[in-house]
């Protein structure tokens, strides 16, 4: 679904119109960014400069990078984008953290798994995103860990609409055991996925439904069509 | 937010990111594979067979897909 307002909205930031620029630079948004940072995990302090540099970087991003504006492709909401954005600096600037903290530590010769891969680049590009790593990661090691049958079951009603009537007579199963098969791997699903994001990076502070949010937004905005 | 929608939004994120646990959409169907798939829906598979081939659908989206058909009548 195409965001049309925001659409119009960034296009005429982009093209100079200074009340769109202002609405977007407000002191509204800077603060609103800020909160969700903090809200996961990142210092006050933290959050106001990534807040603030990204804002800066939707106009005349550094190092001759083009606006980050220029990528929101109206698929999702701006503030949407713009979070999700946020939220990849956050782990980025995390793993640099202790990257560094750990740097005398490590042998950087290492195998693949040493932190120094856990890096994302510098930009928001979808091929070295620290977000898109981190939540596929997870739901990788997640979906390793459950039941293949049941997964299969939640497939088939979740997304080809196979009812549970008669998924339940294929087995010989009431339909309430066909429900609780689905809803338990769920659940499984929601905890392991959780779990494995704790473990690799314990400092963020995501609630299952913002999971699931930054994966719509990942979708949303890394693969939807382009303006 | 439902399971469903959840799950369609998990799936829609793995398809694109990561498609070997999405479900690929260009492997094929071998006639072995369905005849497996038939009897499946047939009811006619041990709870190993199931597990085996679940893990086989669960890669392979034309596969599920053909399971979905039979299931759906």
């Amino acid at each position: 679904m195409a965001h049309e307002e925001d659409i119009a909205l960034v296009e005429a930031a982009l093209a100079g119109d200074v009340a769109a620029s202002t609405r977007i630079r407000s002191d509204e948004i800077t603060g609103w960014l800020t909160a969700v940072l903090a809200k996961r995990g990142a210092s006050q302090t933290e959050a106001q400069d990534l807040a603030a540099d990204l804002i800066a970087d939707c106009f005349g991003a550094r190092e001759g990078k083009p606006p980050l504006l220029e990528s929101y492709n109206g698929q999702g909401p701006l503030r949407g984008f713009l979070s999700r954005a946020a939220i990849n600096r956050l782990i980025d600037l995390k793993r640099r953290q202790k990257f560094q903290g750990n740097l005398p530590e490590r042998n950087l010769e290492s195998g693949p798994t040493d932190e120094f891969d856990l890096l994302a680049g510098e930009d928001d590009a979808p091929t070295d995103d620290a977000l898109v790593a981190l939540l596929r990661d997870s739901l990788i090691t997640a979906f390793s860990k459950c039941n293949p049958r049941d997964l299969m079951l939640m497939r088939l009603v979740a997304i080809h609409g196979v009812r549970q009537e008669a998924i339940a007579a294929m087995f010989g199963w009431s339909q309430s055991k066909v429900s609780r098969a689905i809803g338990g791997v769920m659940e499984e699903i929601r905890e392991k996925t959780l779990e494995e994001m704790t473990k690799s990076d314990p400092w963020l502070e995501l609630e299952w439904d913002d999971f699931v949010s930054l994966c719509r937004s990942s979708s949303d905005f890394l693969v939807g069509a382009m303006r | 937010m439902t399971m469903d929608t959840n799950y369609q939004t998990i799936h829609t994120f793995l398809q694109a990111f990561a498609p070997e646990i999405g479900g690929r959409s260009s492997d094929v169907v071998t006639p072995e594979l369905e005849r497996t798939i038939q009897s499946f829906a047939a009811g006619e598979l041990s709870e190993d067979q199931v597990n085996e081939l679940s893990r086989e659908l669960l890669s392979n989206e034309n596969a599920l897909e053909k399971l979905a058909s039979l299931l759906k009548g």
